[in-house]
């Protein structure tokens, strides 16, 4: 649970990280663009003002130049002047008569704007000219301040929006994944455990993820299926191995340690002269044999015992519920029926025959190989007695 | 040809209505010879000498006197409401004053024939040898 927790957070810092690093480099674009409009627009702006203000002033302008009163030419300059816009203004009609008014500092009224100024009579005929010096830093620091305070708006437009963004793939995004990561950790891989799809998530990346998941878990289950069948199965024979033997060996002793009662049999058999006929006809033939007695010895078994091979040649039956005498039984009939059956090999055909060993599992055997080991024993005696015959070991 | 020529004095004795206007100036001051442009400059207070630098004393009717407005437009085409205007915004400077104005010709030949540096305006009508004319302006 932890673990996702932390990627959790760190999938969101990532996410504000990103996307507060991406803000800056556009409000900074966006500032230096919206700068540039700005100061067009101002620049635009305040063009218009002027020659509105020239509008305003233009007849009174005209008089003052076509008189060439002094006066009435410092009225029309000072009352330009009130524009924070305009730093200087000249009026003049020749080398004769110019008024002039505005900032102290040095002024190039080379780059003003030029109005003609027009005689009252005619208001055709050019008198003079008014020269306008625009206040070039107020226009900047107009633009600067509509740059600012746009950017501003729109980073706090932006903000918003990245905060309903990140809460949003909060609650869309890494709630859900959060959620399934839980459940993944809870499902135990190999059983039937399934991730369970909430509607809401049928169609999209989560239920995706989980569909894979789910796909993966049947995959799983199915290969432990597969590997625990190896592990508890003998290959060639198929019957149980004999780690799987020795389980259900340790679960009997338990059971009759239990229950004294109960009598449970251990029967060890054993192909007479295997390594002999598996020498002479080839390990096909040997295993050939080792199939057809265990196919034989199956038929023979109920449904509650258990076969396994316990190695080469040597097998092991554990008959629960049963007397020494049915055990015994068992065994002969066996016995009998290898030694009558023939098996075809390509070259022929072979006949065998099986010793056993037979014991009764005691509740005070310490561990199932002392059971084991008394059934060897008699499997033993068996062998010394001329092999072919059955002998039980109490 | 001749024939042409007395219709035409015939068509212009014929329009006797409105007769042209007259610059006149002091019999004594033959140095005063304002052209149309001096006159008009000198009117609206353009300018205060003749250009030959000689002082002049202008004679002006009074505001609603028939003579003034027909005297602007023929002088240089300014309408009463533009002259008023342009006074009003001339006058706000307080530097510059209207030339005195008087209730009629009479008044202005007499003033002429008395000051020799005066210069007025009289309907043609009102014409007598006590003064010299410096400028016709044709209606």
């Amino acid at each position: 649970m932890s673990p996702t927790v932390i990627l959790m957070r760190k999938l969101e810092h990532r996410l504000v990280l990103y996307v507060t690093l991406g803000l800056l480099f556009f409000s900074l674009i966006s500032g230096g663009l919206t700068y540039r409009y700005a100061y067009e627009q101002q620049l635009a702006a305040s063009q218009l003002q002027e020659k509105q203000l020239i509008r305003t002033v233009q007849a009174q302008a005209d008089v003052a130049a076509f008189a060439e009163n002094q006066k009435i030419a410092v009225d029309v300059i000072e009352g330009l002047l009130a524009n924070p816009l305009i730093q200087a203004v000249r009026l003049e009609t020749g080398p004769t008569f110019r008024v002039e008014r505005g900032s102290r500092e040095e002024v190039d009224f080379t780059e003003g704007h030029r109005f003609h100024l027009y005689s009252p009579v005619d208001h055709l005929e050019t008198i003079g000219l008014l020269i306008v010096v625009q206040n070039n830093a107020q226009i900047r620091q107009a633009a600067a301040q509509q740059a600012l305070e746009q950017t501003a708006l729109l980073l706090m437009q932006i903000c918003l929006a990245t905060a309903l963004i990140i809460a949003v793939s909060r609650r869309v995004i890494c709630k859900p994944i959060t959620e399934l990561a839980q459940t993944v950790a809870e499902v135990t891989p190999g059983s039937s455990d399934r991730l369970v799809i909430p509607s809401v998530h049928e169609n999209d990346e989560i239920g995706f993820v989980s569909r894979s998941i789910n796909t993966l878990l049947q995959a799983a289950e199915g290969s432990m299926a597969e590997l625990q069948n190896v592990a508890i199965t003998d290959y060639l024979t198929g019957v149980a191995s004999r780690r799987y033997f020795m389980a259900r060996m340790e679960a009997a002793l338990a059971e009759v340690k239990e229950n004294p009662s109960r009598q449970t049999m251990v029967v060890m058999l054993d192909l007479d002269n295997f390594k002999s006929i598996n020498d002479t006809h080839g390990h096909a033939a040997g295993d050939a044999l080792l199939q057809h007695f265990s196919a034989l010895l199956r038929a023979h078994c109920r449904p509650q015992d258990t076969v396994g091979r316990l190695g080469g040649e040597e097998f092991g039956v554990l008959l629960p519920d049963t007397s020494p005498e049915i055990a015994q039984a068992f065994a002969e009939n066996l016995r009998v029926a290898v030694a009558k059956s023939t098996i075809p090999i390509t070259s022929g055909e072979l006949h065998m025959t099986i010793s056993a060993g037979i014991t009764v599992m005691q509740a005070n055997d310490p561990r199932p190989e002392t059971a084991l080991a008394r059934a060897d024993h008699a499997l033993y005696f068996a062998k010394e007695h001329g092999r072919n015959r059955v002998q039980v070991e109490i | 040809m001749q024939k042409t020529l007395l219709a035409l004095l015939l068509l212009a004795l014929a329009v006797p209505a409105q007769a042209d206007i007259l610059v006149i100036a002091n019999r004594d001051n033959p140095g005063a010879n304002p052209g149309t442009r001096e006159v008009s400059d000198l009117y609206l207070g353009r300018s205060r000498t003749l250009s030959s630098g000689e002082a002049v004393q202008l004679l002006e009717y009074r505001h609603d006197h028939e003579l003034r407005t027909r005297f602007y437009r023929q002088l240089n085409g300014m309408s009463l409401p533009q002259l008023n205007a342009y006074w009003a915004r001339l006058q706000f400077s307080g530097e510059v004053l209207p030339p005195p104005s008087l209730p009629d010709g009479q008044a202005v030949l007499r003033a002429v024939r008395n000051n020799r540096q005066a210069l007025g305006y009289i309907d043609s009508t009102d014409l007598d040898d006590s003064v010299r004319v410096v400028l016709r302006l044709k209606e």
